[in-house]
């Protein structure tokens, strides 16, 4: 069942003006609830204007967007969306403004009308989940943690709400491997222990392959390919003329099946290609023999 | 020249009120020579942006001693030598740019260093050249791509003709497209410029092609060697990180017996050696 | 037409000056077209300046009718019961000061003509001590940071709940203070990295620096400045006398 649905859907920046600027174009697809969906493509490839229209930010220039059914364009559903939709931008960690921690998560959550006892429990919660240990980080003033924490706090106050669709902007963007493998565990802990819908733009396309159930890969406002992990990384691999965004183990199948070798090139992990070098090494040893 | 950047016992402690003070780096002790492409890993916290600052006199050790080609960064008087040998790039570009057109940003440091308006010219005609930013020289550096305002932060460096660039973590805010630039340029820099380049990042496979990895944990070096060494060290896990997709590739072909080289830890490596 | 920053400096200087001793709406009228001519002039987009000032329609509407409504008058046109609120003199006093304003800022863009480079330069051959212009010259490249900022965290208040329009003006007031803080650390934070990038670049290493460019007074340079001095002063002259 779609819980996010978009049919050629078109955003205009500064229609009419010189600085005009079609971010999207024509973008149709479709999100099912409980999925955790990717979305790959290079900067200035539309990635962020597309996210902005699952959480009513954004509505369409031409084009419809539809969250639980509802169209976004309407602006009473735009209003209720912010309770459902969570969005973290890219660089979350800029937007921090409270002087405590604690201060930060709970002004969504008074926003939303909880009592005290309910938004210390939440605050409490969310702060577990993506890793960090509430009794140290609470009252500290989130400008004085370091960046991976500052991310891991922004996170928590997204999670806190509880919402059922959560939107990522390269959640792991610029931050260590340890903040990082904490953020993506809390993201999918949270789809499989709440069934959230996950949408999740990122870089780091070696993350995606483990985590999400669908791909999409934008270029230039245009999606030039979605759905199943296997299809759109063949796709992408017409697209990407410098084979650039191809996670390097599928890079490398490409580089040598380009050579002549014969190795399959739709393979998705690490393990798969290893096998598929294993075999192809395995083979010349036996020709010399 | 055979000059090198060396850490004696280098130490760096932050006090705060009312706590013990927290060191940062702990006794280290590093020799990096004037052509070396070393790569710096470490979680956050482990020194290593603090290590990268010591480099060039930006802070100064409390205990133990930085030399630069011999030259002592405590030492005021060596403070512009110093400054002029080690070129530091940073995470933001935005927060390094100043001037509203590349080749005045690039021009700012030579200027600084009271070098005569010819020599200046031809310093900032060659840094515009090698960085590959030759026909932006006019443009406004907002209007460039990531990519582009780090290879300009780089460019507005090289001018003063360091010996050792030195780059906190350039590609965090990177595209793939700029960050493929962006090494392409440090690799050739230390090639043919025989630049020596310190880099420090969170992502594995960036470092690969550097011929020397520095692990740090907990304000130590935990590990130095060359990649493929450092990669596979069981240390390395215990550091936090894990090794980058092709050198656990060799690793994995090597276990099952395969008669790899194991010292394959980058893409171009792999396919040199399978296609031969 | 390409002038020295400093013949553009003087011309501020002047129309500023003369902005601040008009009083009356016609003159600062003339003042302002005057100076919309030169900014065409000197190639200045007109769409970019009303795009910048669009949001700041409602501030200088709002400023008209306060001053309007708190200058007495005695040609009153809308009152009240007993109490005039808005009389003619009034209506003139808010135009004066929004006329004003408008002149001062459309001549602070011409400002913006100019590289802060040869600013600086311009200001550095008038023996103006090189760290005093560059400062000046940065805190106005940071003055639209700050608005980037400001708008970052306003978007994030958005995300989590607060429709911006529906806040009462008394709480907006509570909400952007407590702000503040935030954004102008942060904004410190930038130029503290922005000062040590400077210094990794020999930022005032040796006592002395090379300038790549000269900027030289052309006769046209001359010509702007005496013409400018000169109609400012007798246009004076003739306002006071």
């Amino acid at each position: 069942m779609p819980v996010i649905e978009t049919k050629e859907l078109t955003h205009i920046y500064l229609a009419g003006t010189p600085y005009e600027k079609k971010a999207l174009n024509q973008v149709s697809l479709s999100i099912n609830k409980g999925e955790l969906f990717g979305i790959i493509g290079a900067n200035g490839s539309g990635k962020s204007t597309l996210i902005q229209h699952f959480n009513g930010l954004l509505t369409p220039s031409c084009g419809t967007v539809r969250v639980y059914g509802k169209d976004t364009a309407n602006r009473s559903c735009r209003n209720e969306l912010w309770k459902k939709v969570g969005l973290m931008f890219q660089f979350p960690e800029q937007q921090l403004f409270a002087s405590t921690v604690f201060d930060e998560l709970a002004f969504g959550l008074k926003n939303m009308g909880l009592e005290g006892w309910e938004i210390e429990n939440r605050v409490e919660e969310a702060l577990l989940q993506v890793g960090l240990n509430p009794k140290e980080v609470i009252k500290v003033p989130p400008l004085g943690l370091s960046g991976g924490a500052r991310r891991q706090v922004a996170l928590a106050c997204i999670l806190a709400m509880r919402p059922t669709i959560l939107v990522l902007d390269e959640p792991t963007a610029g931050v260590d491997p340890s903040a990082s493998e904490h953020i993506l565990k809390a993201i999918k802990k949270m789809q499989r222990e709440q069934q959230a819908t996950v949408v999740m733009v990122s870089h780091y396309v070696n993350d995606l392959i483990f985590l999400a159930d669908k791909l999409a890969f934008l270029k230039e406002g245009r999606l030039l390919s979605y759905g199943d992990k296997k299809t759109v990384f063949r796709d992408m691999a017409q697209w990407d003329v410098n084979d650039l965004i191809l996670p390097e183990h599928l890079k490398l199948m490409h580089r040598l099946a380009a050579y002549g070798l014969p190795v399959n090139t739709e393979i998705l992990t690490l393990e798969e290609a290893a096998a598929e070098i294993s075999r192809v090494m395995e083979e010349w040893a036996r020709c010399e023999r | 020249m055979d000059g090198r950047i060396e850490l004696i016992d280098a130490t760096k402690e932050y006090k705060h009120a009312g706590s013990p003070p927290v060191s940062a780096l702990n006794c280290v002790n590093l020799s990096i020579r004037q052509d070396e492409f070393v790569g710096m890993v470490g979680l956050n916290a482990s020194g290593k942006t603090t290590l990268a600052r010591l480099l060039n006199g930006l802070i100064l050790p409390s205990r133990g001693k930085v030399l630069v080609n011999g030259l002592d960064t405590a030492d005021l008087a060596q403070k512009k030598e110093i400054r002029r040998l080690v070129g530091m790039v940073f995470q933001n570009p935005d927060n390094q740019i100043i001037n509203p057109i590349v080749e005045e940003e690039v021009a700012f440091a030579a200027e600084n260093l009271n070098l005569s308006p010819a020599e200046v010219r031809r310093r900032v005609d060659w840094a515009l050249e090698v960085s590959g930013l030759a026909d932006l020289r006019h443009h406004a550096p907002q209007m460039l791509s990531g990519g582009q305002k780090q290879r300009l932060a780089v460019a507005a460096v090289l001018v003063m003709q360091p010996s050792y660039l030195v780059l906190d973590e350039p590609t965090s805010m990177l595209d793939e497209d700029g960050r493929y630039e962006l090494i392409k340029t440090l690799q050739d820099l230390n090639r043919h410029q025989r630049l020596s380049i310190i880099m420090i990042s969170h992502r594995m496979e960036e470092v690969a092609p550097a011929e020397r990895i520095i692990v740090l944990h907990q304000g130590t070096v935990y590990l130095d060697g060359p990649p493929a060494e450092v990669f596979r060290s069981p240390r390395f896990a215990l550091a936090g990180l894990k090794p980058p997709p092709i050198a656990r590739l060799t690793n994995s072909l090597l276990r099952q017996g395969h008669p790899i080289d194991d010292r394959i830890v980058t893409l171009e490596q792999m396919v040199e050696f399978l296609c031969r | 037409m390409l002038l020295d920053p400093r013949s553009k400096m003087i011309m501020v200087i002047c129309i500023s000056s003369l902005a601040l001793i008009y009083n009356t709406p016609a003159r600062l009228l003339q003042l302002l077209l005057v100076t919309l001519v030169l900014l065409f002039i000197f190639s200045f987009n007109l769409r970019v300046i009303a795009g910048y000032l669009k949001p700041f329609i409602f501030l200088m509407f709002f400023l008209f009718v306060v001053q309007s409504i708190f200058s007495p008058g005695d040609r009153v046109i809308l009152s009240l019961g007993p109490v005039s609120l808005i009389s003619i003199e009034g209506v003139l006093a808010g135009a004066t000061v929004v006329l004003r304003l408008l002149v001062i800022t459309a001549a602070a863009m011409l400002f913006t003509t100019f590289s802060s480079r040869d600013f600086i330069l311009g200001l550095v051959q008038w023996k103006v001590p090189y760290e005093i212009a560059f400062m000046v010259s940065t805190a106005l490249r940071f003055l639209p940071l700050f608005r980037d900022e400001l708008k970052n965290v306003l978007t994030a208040i958005q995300l989590r709940g607060v429709d911006l329009k529906k806040v009462p003006w008394g709480k907006k007031m509570v909400m952007y203070r407590r702000l503040t803080f935030p954004v102008v650390y942060r904004n410190m934070l930038k130029a503290e990295q922005l000062a040590i990038a400077m210094e990794a670049r020999a930022f005032r290493a040796y006592p002395q620096r090379t300038y790549l460019r000269q900027l030289n007074l052309q006769r046209v340079d001359y010509v702007v400045i005496l013409l400018s001095l000169l109609v400012t002063f007798i246009l004076i002259m003739r306002y006071i006398g």
